[in-house]
């Protein structure tokens, strides 16, 4: 069975499957039911269904009374040829207890990453109110996006705190980088400069915590002006909280007709968020560029060597020559505040 | 017989499946396909006629700048071969899949500069100037061969 076959089974078929990845993460709660499953847009990486689940938990059993759940959930199943490579435990791990912690992210009630019941890695998660739709986002009027924009600064300020962290982890750049070489089609070499360039400036001292790795207006979910919940972690992972800022401002998404990057890391910094540099922040960009241009090659490998038959990853390449355009242009406001 | 040019068909494919195919379409993920169809015609219909030029003139730089980068560091330059005997797949005509072949091949030829600089100990400020220079060259070249906007 393929994440692609998922698609064709009856329903009930999923709500069983459901109510099976329930059973193993609660083992302790019984009368699980589970709701047919419907099919909502879940983007290119994954397949997406939205229920409702009840189940009574053991605590109450002691007394007689079960305590009674009932949970809007949404199960994500990732798709073959995803332009994007991690690990699904690594994602679920670093999703794992956030929204415990005070972050604005889902719950997730239960995991699947070896792709056992649904032929793909599999995670259910809590379903959030409020909506989702990059371009609504982008095209409100100014003072809903203004507003909405900095609480989504605050929204990350929230999940930088609660994961700060002494440890580094620094294999960000090697990984894109040999994602890079497996995924080109020709040698691109402005790329590998890029890279090499990234090595050689890539700050010393800057904090770590939990980054996003998707972060922007199209991976949350929104009421009004306040942002309700991050989406789509699967390229979580421990790194510079500059990358987020970055990644968010990136031209194709970017909230700068609402708020300018420079006022929303100040919003930032107000809700409590670790100190990010001009340095680190540039620096970000130009890794940001880079990233999305291997995302990018991915995504056109990805049907040109017929994993992936998705007809928006086809030109998916060409994305490539204007990440580098403006990669170089940050490399060379950079080369202006500094010798290289 | 050069009308309709193959820019007019890919803009009358463009245009008809955009007023006449889609709106009968159900939403859904064949709809989601034809869009990205459409949107690929376009951008085809705006540069298929670009590629040529844009190749030779792309090689031309390479060719002239790796010669200079060479000289800066004192060392002979080591071309890759061009492979123009398999031929290049998607492009039928001879001499623009030579040109593409050597492309391929002196893009190669200057990672490998760029990764042999790397290595060594010094830098040369006026070697990492051209090379900059070049990449800014080839990316305001390759945005316009694209469509793309920066």
């Amino acid at each position: 069975m393929t994440a692609h076959d998922t698609v064709a089974l009856a329903p009930r078929d999923l709500a069983g499957r459901v109510e099976e990845m329930l059973r193993r993460s609660l083992p302790n709660a019984h009368d699980i039911s589970v709701s047919d499953p419907h099919r909502v847009f879940g983007g290119n990486a994954r397949t997406a269904w939205a229920c409702d689940a009840s189940w009574t938990s053991a605590e109450g059993r002691s007394k007689g009374v079960g305590e009674r759940h009932d949970e809007s959930l949404i199960l994500l199943i990732r798709a073959t040829g995803s332009q994007v490579q991690s690990d699904p435990d690594d994602e679920f791990a670093a999703l794992d207890g956030l929204a415990q912690r005070g972050v604005r992210a889902p719950r997730i009630w239960a995991q699947d990453s070896g792709g056992r019941l649904f032929g793909g890695a599999a995670v259910l998660l809590q379903r959030l109110p409020g909506r989702t739709d990059a371009v609504e986002y982008l095209h409100a009027d100014l003072a809903t996006g203004r507003a909405r924009t900095h609480d989504l600064a605050r929204a990350l300020a929230e999940l930088h705190v609660a994961t700060t962290a002494a440890d580094r982890d620094d294999s960000q750049l090697a990984g894109w980088r040999q994602q890079f070489e497996q995924a080109r089609l020709e040698a691109l070499p402005e790329v590998s400069w890029l890279f090499d360039w990234l090595a050689r400036k890539q700050p010393t001292h800057t904090v770590s915590t939990l980054v996003h790795g998707d972060f922007r207006p199209g991976n949350v979910l929104y009421d009004g002006d306040r942002i309700v919940g991050l989406l789509d972690w699967e390229m979580a992972h421990r790194g510079s909280p500059a990358e987020d800022i970055a990644w968010a401002y990136r031209s194709l998404w970017s909230p700068a007709r609402f708020v300018p990057i420079e006022e929303f890391v100040a919003v930032y910094h107000d809700a409590g968020g670790p100190t990010i540099t001009g340095d680190a922040l540039l620096w970000n960009r130009v890794f940001c560029e880079v990233k999305f241009a291997t995302i990018s090659l991915r995504a056109a490998r990805s049907v040109s060597d017929g994993t992936s038959h998705n007809l928006r990853l086809i030109d998916r390449a060409r994305t490539v020559v204007p990440s580098v355009a403006k990669a170089l242009t940050w490399v060379d406001a950079w080369r202006a505040v500094q010798p290289c | 017989m050069l009308r309709p040019t193959p820019g007019e068909l890919l803009e009358g494919l463009q245009r008809e499946l955009t007023d006449s195919v889609l709106p009968e379409v159900p939403a859904g993920a064949a709809k989601r396909q034809l869009r990205a169809a459409i949107h690929v015609l376009g951008k085809l219909a705006q540069t298929w006629d670009l590629q040529h030029k844009y190749v030779e003139t792309d090689n031309l730089d390479l060719e002239v700048t790796l010669a200079n980068l060479s000289r800066l560091v004192g060392a002979e330059r080591n071309p890759m071969p061009a492979d123009t005997e398999t031929g290049v797949v998607g492009v039928s005509d001879r001499s623009l899949a030579d040109a593409v072949s050597r492309n391929i091949a002196l893009q190669r030829e200057l990672e490998q500069v760029q990764r042999q600089y790397q290595e060594r100990a010094s830098t040369d400020r006026e070697f990492e100037r051209a090379l900059f220079e070049l990449h800014r060259r080839r990316s305001t070249r390759a945005l316009a061969a694209t469509g793309e906007s920066p």
